[in-house]
């Protein structure tokens, strides 16, 4: 049987990948998906740390978290798309016109 | 013993998304990882859990990069890391992050317990009944996030000036 | 302490009609501008008449209150917001909606061409209700939020015409300065919060004893409160945001560059008074940092030869004038001048206004001229305005300059360095209105003509008010303990008019002919002016930039190389690279979670 603290080890581990996704990868879409992983593992952490109480209301945050996630997907896609179309690159490096 | 298993797809498909040099690769690998999650899930006996990340997440959210990729072309190689400091770097202090967590475990998991399994019906009453203000909350910053995508990508491009 | 039902009600309508004007201007933005100028100026005109409503009771001496919301509940802490009135919040009350109610009113005619009217008139409702939150707000947060949001709505303005890059600098530089000053605004409420454990206005007084046994504490707030008012009041080391915030359109400028926003630092520390005088080296800080803006502003407009950057430079030091009264512990005779100041400036800006439209978009008092025969209006407003700052009796600002400077003659050296000031100041504006009214036209555009009837009637209001503003409510802001003897102070001020506004002209002459390299004609005065004022004057200057300016520069560019080498290393990690940085932030959040978490392993 499984327990909460396998789960939380797993949650940090992918954490930890997809924090060094973020950080180390110049394409945009995929800073976006090391994001995404992210915030996977944080949902797992949240699940692995209900699983004692089994209180529903952690997976309904879980769930809520989701479709936040969802949305925040569609506008980050959308304004890599924008971002594309204008310089023509995903390299995050390169969109500096923001910067001041 | 599932759950090992499940595990090291899901760390070794992560480990794939994050070193190979084709978005591609990345997308498929991140959904293989995904489905792993959601197998997890159905291990702890979220089997409502389980399904939507499934549905959603695996299916309609990755399908979305995926798409965005192969509309817009945008699977192209890339040279992977720029400066050697800066990955050693990542690697070291998420290493750290992680070693902190796992070593202080015990505070985040207490002892288990009695371990139900949690239906669809009462997710589905508390989300309805509790949560209904968040429920439809969340229906207007969906709203807002169409409106969004529409007002960003739907935008003629502009060249810069 | 009153919540009776009616008054809340009230209070609830005059904060809440202009954030309705804004969000339907918001929500209508693409409906026809008329639609939108009626709404936004109707919630502002009803604003401005539930406040004169309500102002019988606050004269009273009666304090309202009004719930708002709990914000957020700590153990320990509780945030709440709630609205307060008394008679200093009326007064800011009035003076914020009547000013704005007039600037919306001219903005009609002035914004006419432009084709974001309607996003325009919006943000202006947006900057009211933020204004009106910042003076109505019962405790320190509720005014930090109003203060935030009125730099929000400042910066929108400044960078209202967003097509020019200067113009989008000067809305980053005045973002910037003011977030500078907005540190010290939350050091000194995070040093409160946990000295006394609470940001309410009338508990911070009734805490008063407690804080009085720790200076240092009290020390620490006052001078975050006096850098938060440096950066929003455009004070000494943080004024120069100010100048270039006359970027945005001149209402604009009127509103919030010169009546309101900038006087909400002078707002600060009335309310909080007796921190301030409590505190020790508080009021003698304020004292300098209001002598040196003062100073600051009134040398700089005399050079300038930009208009609306004369009238910016002369806020700069009128608002020193107000700090200098704080400092001297006169605060009403600091709100007494603010009030007059939003009546004479707003004139003056909305005159310039006038002038700017006119001549299509020219600023350069240069290319100006003998304006008071093509715009008689316009000339007779402005010399109203320019002579109630010059403080000629009976004018509004002789009212409030000279109560000011009656409290300065118990202050020896103090009340020299104000007729000083006094000087400067007619010798910028009589140099000014010459370069603009006087002499030969020199305007390469077609016939200036007058403005709108709606960009006229709120010039005649303000002017009309600059005339007798400072005679009927001189008794509300001195007491009559106080004596102010009238006949001296008379004869100072005119004394200082007579003499120094020929000095004015005599000077702007010399530079108009030094400009155009024209024959002089000099009559007797003006050889005599010549060189008694102004040959010694330039002289001054100039040996004050040959040997002081130097120094100082010299020191500064010290500064900056000793800053440059000490951030060499940083700058070194600023690669600009996404990583990088994201990098920087995971190192400290691994730090926090090693400290948070205790030992390791």
């Amino acid at each position: 049987m499984i327990s909460s603290t396998h789960i939380l080890i797993l949650s940090s581990i992918l954490f930890s990948i997809g924090l060094i996704g973020v950080i180390i990868r110049r394409n945009a879409i995929v800073a976006l998906m090391c994001v995404e992983l992210m915030l996977n593992a944080g949902l797992l952490g949240i699940i692995g740390s209900s699983l004692t109480t089994r209180d529903p209301s952690a997976q309904i945050l879980v769930l809520f978290i989701m479709l936040i996630a969802a949305a925040e997907v569609a506008v980050g896609l959308a304004i890599i798309v924008m971002a594309f179309q204008h310089l023509r690159d995903t390299d995050l490096d390169n969109y500096s016109s923001m910067k001041w | 013993m599932i759950f090992l298993g499940l595990s090291a797809i899901t760390i070794l498909s992560a480990v794939i998304m994050v070193l190979s040099r084709r978005p591609i690769y990345s997308i498929i690998s991140l959904i293989v990882c995904l489905y792993g999650l959601g197998g997890i899930y159905l291990l702890t006996q979220s089997q409502f859990l389980a399904i939507v990340h499934m549905i959603v997440y695996a299916g309609a959210i990755m399908v979305l990069f995926l798409f965005v990729i192969m509309l817009m072309n945008l699977d192209f190689p890339e040279s992977l890391i720029r400066h050697k400091g800066i990955r050693l770097g990542a690697i070291l202090t998420s290493g750290v992050i992680a070693t902190i967590i796992i070593s202080r475990i015990d505070r985040f998991a207490p002892s288990d317990a009695v371990r139900q399994s949690l239906t669809v019906k009462a997710i589905g009453k508390l989300m309805f009944t509790q949560y209904i203000a968040v429920f439809e909350l969340s229906t207007i910053v969906f709203l807002s996030a169409t409106i969004g995508v529409i007002l960003v990508a739907g935008s003629r491009p502009v060249t810069p000036r | 302490m009153v919540t009776d039902t009616m008054s809340s009600i009230f209070l609830y309508m005059i904060l809440f009609l202009p954030l309705t004007g804004w969000l339907l201007a918001s929500l209508l933005r693409r409906t026809t501008h008329r639609i939108v100028i009626w709404i936004t100026c109707a919630t502002v005109l009803g604003s401005f008449i539930t406040s004169l409503i309500i102002s019988p009771k606050l004269l009273d001496g009666m304090v309202c209150n009004a719930k708002l919301i709990n914000w957020l509940s700590l153990p320990g802490y509780r945030f709440s917001l709630g609205l307060m009135a008394d008679k200093l919040t009326l007064l800011m009350m009035v003076m914020i909606t009547g000013v704005g109610f007039l600037v919306h009113m001219y903005s009609i005619g002035y914004m006419a061409d432009d084709r974001e009217k309607n996003r325009y008139f919006s943000y202006l409702n947006l900057f009211i209700f933020f204004m009106l939150f910042l003076v109505m707000s019962d405790s320190l947060i509720g005014t930090f939020i109003g203060w935030e949001g009125v730099g929000l709505c400042s910066y929108l303005l400044i960078g209202f015409w967003n097509t020019s890059p200067a113009n989008i600098a000067a809305a980053s530089k005045a973002f910037i300065m003011n977030r500078i000053g907005d540190i010290g605004f939350m050091v000194a409420m995070g040093v409160l919060l946990a000295a006394i454990s609470t940001l309410n206005y009338s508990e911070i007084i009734a805490h008063l004893p407690d804080l009085l046994t720790q200076p240092t504490i009290l020390f620490v707030v006052t001078l975050g409160l006096i850098i938060a008012v440096a950066g929003k009041s455009a004070q000494f080391p943080l004024y120069t945001w100010l100048p270039d915030a006359m970027a945005g359109p001149t209402p604009v400028s009127a509103l919030i560059h010169a009546a309101t926003m900038v006087t909400a630092g002078i707002y600060l520390v009335s309310r909080l008074s007796v921190l301030f005088y409590a505190a020790p080296y508080s009021a003698i800080n304020l004292l300098w940092m209001g002598i040196a803006t003062a100073f600051i502003g009134g040398v700089a407009a005399v050079v300038q030869f930009d208009l609306k950057k004369i009238f910016a430079y002369s806020t700069v030091s009128q608002l020193g004038l107000m700090v200098i009264a704080l400092g001297l512990g006169q605060v009403k005779f600091a709100l007494f001048h603010m009030l007059m100041h939003a009546f004479f400036k707003a004139l003056l800006f909305l005159g310039s206004g006038n002038i700017i439209h006119a001549l299509h978009g020219e600023q350069d008092i240069r290319n100006m001229g003998g304006l008071a025969k093509s715009l008689p209006f316009t000339a007779t407003a402005m010399g109203i305005g320019a002579l109630a700052m010059m403080g000629l009796p009976p004018l509004s600002g002789f009212y409030s300059k000279d109560a000011i400077l009656e409290v300065a003659t118990h202050h020896a050296g103090i009340s020299y360095l104000l007729i000083i000031l006094s000087c400067l100041t007619v010798f910028y504006l009589s140099r000014t209105l010459y370069f603009v009214f006087l002499g030969t036209p020199r305007m390469s555009t077609v016939t200036p003509h007058e403005g709108t009837l709606s960009m006229q009637i709120p010039i005649a209001i303000l002017g009309f008010l600059a005339v007798v503003g400072g005679w009927i409510t001189h008794n509300l802001f001195l007491a009559p303990g106080i004596e102010i003897s009238h006949l001296q102070l008379v004869i100072t001020s005119l004394v200082i008019i007579g003499v120094i506004a020929p000095m004015g002209f005599a000077w702007a002459k010399r530079q108009l002919h030094d400009h155009e390299n024209s024959p002089r004609v000099w009559s007797f005065f003006e050889i005599l002016y010549d060189t008694f004022a102004v040959k010694p004057y330039l002289y001054l200057s100039r040996m004050l930039s040959i040997h002081f300016e130097r120094q100082v520069a010299a020191a500064f560019n010290g500064f900056a190389q000793i800053a440059s080498v000490a951030s060499w290393g940083i700058v070194r990690l600023q690669t600009g690279s996404i990583g990088s940085v994201v990098l920087f932030m995971v190192v400290a959040i691994a730090l926090i979670l090693l400290t948070v978490l205790g030992k390791f392993i």
